[in-house]
This record gives structure tokens, C-alpha cells and sequence, in this order.
């Protein structure tokens, strides 16, 4: 073991931070690039060197989802220099940056801790860092989109809340490691997990919760929209497979993701505006994972390999859709 | 039920009064200091919890409900409304018929969830009988009616804390969850609606925009 229990994951939430601090003195679209490099390089060691449960929980399948979030976060801010050299941007430059490393941390801080409380604290952080970063071009839509980002979000993850009260008060803790290895069996953790999918698939996606994932997608900036759905959207879901792990809801999980996939497909069809598109089709793959985690086995193999290569491909659609956007000055 | 417990269950149900008076207002200052009442109930609640059982966590979230929700929520919120705009309402606001509407979609929502899930829970001893959960039940479905039912900003975020002081509500009569996490949830929440007052800034009405439909 090369770093002791918690140097490691502490050190990927400061990385982040110490870039968002070069604004005062330095270039922070650089430190924020180097500081992508770095969190890649410790996210890969995270995986040879894991640290024992405690404060944090570092297992195989969160590894790969910080692994996911380093990697579109590093991609994401080398790209905004290219996109903001070529678009009006509202906030300032060193605001974008800050907000960018923030959200990241925020996500990342959800993977890594070990409370079920905290990974609320987390997911709703990721509103607040995210929900400015929507209108960095500032216009009407972008404003109310930006608005029913934060409104349906925040509204939908406080439902979420009721879940964790139920799962405190059915089990007198929220350590995410004590709960998924233990066997409480009561009818209010039935409802937590499943008031949980509805809480928190607000984030990721589930219908019919989904109603700002469209909209906040296509008004935000390429780069953002690429860690929206990417990486954001899949952090929810790993909360979501979480709670699942305390009580499998086998049944209500499949087919609620299901219906999801059909309304998404559905409303794909009358989609004019290419953002829109990979929204809803990123809606589709969250809940296609979703099902692979309900499965559970190989499902949740594939539920990883498709979240992996989703974040990298989806996010590589957003950043063409902006040069497409610079192009033909359309979105449709 | 004892004296104490009488007096818990009034306060309570306090509590979902004044989510109704919110409601029931179209003044955009009343709604503010709608939540800012709302939220003194709560720590109340809190403070007489706390030392009935003699729980410093119950008084210290009470001290932060305070100062959290009802100074800088309030400040933060009446900050964003222009002076000459103090008796700002929301037009086109048919409060009769919106109250209504309200009333049986909380009556149904409640009672059903009430009676199909809750009414088993077993509270601790100071709070005893169970039906008192329906207050943060009420209040947290009055949250989210008032958020689909209004168009302006201010409203909405009144809504959204409203939903937040439910789940505190919830919180105080079940099990309070640790201190700790408590006060991260009240930062972010008071984050969140500092964020909010920005967008209120641009936009202080919301209704539907062609761009985004579908």
C-alpha cells in the first residue's frame, strides 16, 4: 500500500480544488487541464492501491466510474478552450473553470464516500455546481432551462431524502459498507429503494422524472453537456445501484427502466434539434445500465462496459455537435 | 396523549397551516416570510424535542434552521426583490380555485400514503401516537403542488424549501439523522437558493418556450 487509507481519495478531491485556486494568481485553464491529467493518472492508481473501507468505499466499480469522471472532466476542460475561443461566453472565463472543477469534485466526492447521507449531500452539490454552467451563454432558453435543471432536480433528490430518513430509521446507520453486506428485511426499506429510483432517477434519467434532461442538454455549452451526460447522469445511477444493493428490487427496477426506454425512444422520434437527440438517447443507455445493475451478475458487467464506452462516445457527440453548431450556426 | 405531546401535534400542524397560508397568498414578500414562519415553527419543534430529550443535536439543528432558513434564506430571497417592486404579485393567479385543487390533491395524497404506509411506524415515546407524521407529509406534497401550480421564481424556491423543511420535520419525528450531515444538507440548500437568486435576476416568470417542448 503505497498511501494510507485516505490519502488517495482525498488527494483526487484536492486536485481539483487546488486548480479552481490558480484563478487568483495564474492560468486556471491550464491548471485545470493538468490538474484532468493528474486525476486520470490517480484514478488509475486508486484501482492498484484501494484503500481499506472507512470514510471512503473504493471498490472495482466505483474505481471505474471515477476513472470515468477524470477522464471526461480532463477531455471537457481541454475542449472548453477551443469551444470559448469560438463562442460568446457570459460568465468569465476563470468562473467556468472554478464551477467546472467544482462540479467534478462534487461528483467525485459522491463516488468515493462511504454515506449514504453524504452521497445526497454530493448529488445535490452537483446541482449547484452544475446548474450556472448552463447558462455560460446566456439567453432566454438557456435561462429557463437552466431553471427547470434546478427546480425538477432539486425538488426530485429531496424526495430522494425520505429514502434515507426511511433508511436510517429501519437500520440506525447510512454507511453505504455496513448496509450493502447486511440483510434487514422491513417494508420501509422496500419503500426507500424504491423511492430512491424515483428520487435520485430524477438525475439519471428515469421517467417520468426526466422532463430537464432535454432541455439542460441542448442549452448548455458542448463541454458541459458532455459531463452532463457522460458523467453526471451516471453518477446518479451508481447511488441508485447502491441503495438497490441494500434491498434488490429486482422487479420494479426492470420494468420502470423499461418504460423508460420506450418513452425515450418515443420521444426521440419527433426530436428536430440533434442535442435533444443525444439527450434522450443518452436517457435510453442510462436506463439500459440500469437494467444490467437490476439483473445484477453479468448484467452488471454490462451495465459497465456500456456506461464506459457511453461516457466517452456521448461525450465525443457533444463535442462534434459544437463544432457543428460553429459551423451551420444551427441546432437542428 | 400528555400536555407536551398536545403541544408538539399543534405545532405541527402549525407547520402545514402555514404551508396552506403560502399557498393561499399571491404577494411575493408574504410568501417569503410565509417560509420564514414555517421554519420558526420547525426549531421550535426542534428546541422542545431537544430538550425533552435531552438531545444537543435536536437544539443545535434548531439554532441552524434558524439562522439558516429564517435569517439568510429570508435575506437572500427578499434581497432579489427590487424596493419599488415590494408589493409584487403574481398575476393571473386564480387563488380560490388553486386552493381548492390543493386541498384534495394533498387530502388524497396524504391520506392514502398515511393510511397504506405510515400509520405502522412506531415514534419514539415523547412524540408517541404516529399520526403526526401526516404534518410533514402535508407539508412536503404543499411544497410540490406550489411549485407546479406558480410561474415565478420567488414562489418556486419557496416550494423547494418548503419540501426541505418537510423532510426536517420528518426527520425530528422519526429519527434525526446525524448532526453532520444535517448542517452539509443545510448548506446546500442554502447554496442552492443562492444560486437560485441569480436566475431570479434574469428571469422572474416562467412559462413555456418553444425551444424547449418535447
Amino acid at each position: 500500500m503505497i498511501f494510507n487509507n485516505t490519502a488517495l481519495p482525498i488527494l483526487i478531491l484536492l486536485v481539483p480544488a487546488v486548480a479552481s485556486i490558480t484563478f487568483k494568481w495564474g492560468n486556471i485553464k491550464l491548471a485545470t487541464a493538468i490538474s484532468g491529467i493528474i486525476e486520470i493518472f490517480l484514478s488509475l492508481l486508486l484501482y492498484i492501491d484501494k484503500p481499506a473501507q472507512g470514510v471512503f468505499f473504493i471498490d472495482n466499480i466505483s474505481v471505474l466510474f471515477i476513472f470515468m469522471v477524470t477522464s471526461i472532466y480532463f477531455i471537457s476542460s481541454l475542449y472548453s478552450i477551443k469551444y470559448f475561443s469560438q463562442h460568446d461566453i457570459y460568465i468569465s472565463d476563470d468562473l467556468y473553470y472554478l464551477l467546472l472543477n467544482l462540479f467534478t469534485i462534487s461528483m467525485l466526492f459522491t463516488l468515493e464516500i462511504n454515506n449514504f447521507g453524504l452521497m445526497w449531500v454530493g448529488i445535490e452539490s452537483t446541482t449547484i455546481s452544475s446548474a450556472l454552467l448552463i447558462i455560460t451563454e446566456r439567453n432566454e432558453t438557456s435561462l429557463e432551462a437552466a431553471w427547470r435543471y434546478i427546480i425538477i432536480v432539486s425538488a426530485g433528490v429531496t424526495f430522494a431524502f425520505i429514502s434515507i430518513i426511511l433508511i436510517y430509521y429501519v437500520t440506525g446507520t447510512l454507511t453505504m459498507s455496513t448496509l450493502i453486506n447486511s440483510s434487514f428485511k422491513s417494508k420501509f426499506l422496500v419503500l426507500a429503494v424504491a423511492i430512491s429510483l424515483m428520487g435520485f432517477g430524477t438525475k439519471s434519467g428515469v421517467f417520468p422524472v426526466h422532463t430537464w434532461l432535454p432541455d439542460a442538454h441542448s442549452e448548455a455549452p458542448s463541454p458541459v453537456s458532455a459531463m452532463f451526460s457522460g458523467v453526471l447522469l451516471p453518477v446518479a445511477l451508481y447511488v441508485i445501484y447502491r441503495i438497490y444493493e441494500v434491498y434488490p428490487l429486482k422487479t420494479v427496477y426492470v420494468w420502470i427502466a423499461t418504460l423508460s426506454i420506450v418513452m425515450a425512444a418515443i420521444f426521440l422520434i419527433y426530436q428536430d434539434k440533434y442535442k435533444r437527440m443525444f439527450a434522450y438517447s443518452t436517457m435510453e443507455n442510462m436506463n439500459i445500465a440500469l437494467i444490467g445493475f437490476a439483473l445484477g451478475g453479468p448484467g452488471i458487467v454490462g451495465a459497465l462496459i456500456l456506461l464506459l464506452s457511453h461516457s466517452f462516445s456521448k461525450a465525443g457527440a457533444f463535442y462534434s455537435s459544437g463544432n457543428i453548431l460553429r459551423l451551420t450556426k444551427s441546432k437542428k | 396523549m400528555n400536555m407536551i405531546q398536545s403541544i408538539i401535534f399543534l405545532i405541527a400542524s402549525m407547520v402545514a397551516i402555514s404551508g396552506f397560508y403560502i399557498q393561499g397568498i399571491e404577494f411575493i414578500i408574504a410568501n417569503i416570510r410565509g417560509q420564514s414562519i414555517q421554519s420558526i415553527l420547525i426549531a421550535v419543534l426542534s428546541f422542545i424535542m431537544g430538550f425533552l430529550e435531552r438531545s444537543l443535536d435536536l437544539i443545535i439543528l434548531g439554532i441552524m434552521v434558524v439562522i439558516l432558513r429564517v435569517i439568510l434564506i429570508n435575506y437572500f430571497l427578499e434581497r432579489t426583490i427590487p424596493k419599488k417592486r415590494k408589493f409584487s404579485v403574481e398575476k393571473y393567479l386564480s387563488v380560490p380555485y388553486l386552493l381548492i385543487v390543493d386541498l384534495i390533491f394533498i387530502v388524497l395524497s396524504v391520506i392514502l400514503i398515511y393510511k397504506f404506509v405510515f400509520s405502522s411506524m412506531v415514534l419514539r415515546e415523547s412524540i408517541a401516537p404516529s399520526n403526526i407524521l401526516v404534518f410533514p407529509l402535508i407539508t412536503f406534497f404543499q411544497g410540490m403542488f406550489l411549485i407546479a401550480s406558480r410561474k415565478s421564481t420567488h414562489t418556486q424556491i419557496i416550494g423547494y424549501v418548503e419540501e426541505e423543511n418537510a423532510m426536517i420535520l420528518f426527520g425530528i419525528f422519526l429519527l434525526p439523522i446525524p448532526l453532520i450531515i444535517e448542517a452539509s444538507i443545510f448548506l446546500d440548500v442554502l447554496a442552492l437558493v443562492v444560486i437560485s437568486s441569480i436566475i431570479v435576476l434574469e428571469k422572474s416568470e416562467h412559462n413555456p418556450v418553444e425551444d424547449l417542448i418535447g
